[in-house]
């Protein structure tokens, strides 16, 4: 004898998929929520100046230092290029600097000459100004140094260049036979490249962008946008089968009511 | 079309050198170095709501009028502005250099004619509301500060004349 299995009534069935995949997209729709409202509120929370620091989440972005791509020792201090940025020591003096020629002592701050452009910094680590063409410094920046009375002078693509005592105005100088050029030679030391590599990483990934990814679900790869694609999906089965649901209970309620009065 | 409108709209306006050399007629005064420390540094730190970028700064200054280029970051991006202040007041203001994708419609005249005669009150500020302009709320915050901080710089250098 063969026992059949009872058939499930359809809108009982209709409740068992909508707890089910309620359930599913919970998760989902959490992530989707709570990263909403922290994106909606960048500002406030200065999302896109905090920088990720766990070590596992800049594993995940594949974010690894970048090696020190030029390195200069200046007055004891070592003036270093990684990433395209520019560090004293460990510490960021500028986002963006070009390829380093040169760096020099200056009136109790650094002069380092970095593509086109020369940058003041102080020994705290801070630019105190940035000189371009615009600001006299010759075209086609190629190294720095000084003449014999110690003036600043700076070589581009049409010779060198003497500035006046407060790097100011450029002219011409005479006689480069006697200009001493400096250079960057030699490696820092082990452990500052590493806190300035280190400090590089730390500025990397801003909390903005990790709270991008978690709600476009593009954090775990190609299949992330997928996945929240189909809590979307979900989401609007659930938007439909939920009153669907209440209606027919209603409905059926109403009549069970009709029924026991006509008894 | 966004993103071409956004390409068009980054660039160079006008170089620093020529903004300068207008200001003054075609012969622009050599510039002088402005340090930006102490009280003044601090100041300034308050109306940019962080450190200045930079320790010192090039006036060109004559007859009680000076010009500067500053530079201030909108969104992601430095935008390059020279103001002209007149005795005190802002005589013109003009986005030279701007880099970010959005919010170029701070260097159009009817915004920048705002600034036009602006002074600052007590605590620094202009002494007129600044009309924002939807979509670009960072651009303009950045050109209302480096006008605010190019008022404190002028009080500065002709403190002394």
């Amino acid at each position: 004898m063969t026992r059949r299995k009872p058939r499930r009534p359809p809108l009982r069935s209709l409740y068992v998929w909508h707890r089910w995949l309620g359930l599913t997209a919970a998760a989902l729709t959490l992530m989707l929520a709570l990263t909403g409202i922290a994106l909606n509120h960048t500002e406030a929370l200065r999302l896109d100046e905090r920088y990720v620091r766990s070590a596992a989440v800049l594993a995940l972005y594949g974010i690894e230092p970048p090696p020190v791509e030029a390195a200069c020792r200046v007055d004891g201090r070592w003036v270093l290029r990684i990433g395209g940025r520019l560090y004293l020591g460990a510490t960021e003096v500028a986002r963006r600097a070009g390829p380093l020629h040169g760096a020099l002592e200056w009136n109790g701050l650094y002069l380092v000459a970095a593509g086109e452009e020369l940058l003041l910094v102080d020994p705290a680590g801070r630019l105190a100004e940035r000189m371009g063409g615009e600001a006299g410094v010759p075209a086609g920046l190629r190294r720095i140094g000084r003449t014999p009375d110690g003036r600043i002078v700076a070589e581009g693509s049409h010779g060198p260049y003497v500035a006046d005592a407060e790097l100011l105005t450029w002219r011409r100088a005479a006689g480069s036979g006697t200009l001493r050029w400096v250079r960057c030679e030699g490696s820092p030391p082990p452990a500052l490249a590493d806190a300035a590599r280190a400090g590089y990483v730390a500025t990397m990934l801003p909390w903005e962008r990790v709270l991008l990814d978690l709600h476009s679900g593009r954090i775990v790869g190609r299949l992330g946008p997928w996945a929240m694609d189909a809590a979307a999906v979900l989401l609007v089965f659930l938007s439909l089968s939920g009153p669907w649901l209440w209606w027919r209970q209603r409905r059926k309620r109403r009549a069970r009511r009709h029924t026991r009065a006509g008894v | 079309m966004l993103a071409v409108t956004a390409a068009l709209a980054r660039g160079v306006y006008q170089r620093p050198a020529d903004f300068v050399s207008e200001a003054f007629g075609g012969a622009p005064p050599p510039p002088k170095v402005v340090w930006v420390t102490g009280s003044l540094r601090e100041r300034i730190a308050r109306v940019l709501g962080h450190p200045p970028r930079f320790l010192r700064v090039r006036a060109w200054l004559r007859d009680g009028r000076s010009a500067w280029v500053l530079e201030e970051i909108g969104k992601e991006q430095p935008i390059t502005v020279g103001i002209v202040v007149d005795r005190g007041r802002i005589e013109r203001i003009r986005v030279l250099i701007f880099r970010e994708s959005r919010g170029w419609e701070v260097r159009e005249p009817f915004f920048t004619r705002q600034f036009e005669g602006a002074t600052l009150r007590a605590g620094d500020e202009l002494d007129r509301p600044i009309d924002g302009i939807s979509g670009a709320t960072l651009s303009v915050r950045a050109l209302t500060r480096l006008a605010r901080v190019a008022l404190l710089l002028h009080r500065k250098v002709t403190a002394g004349q």
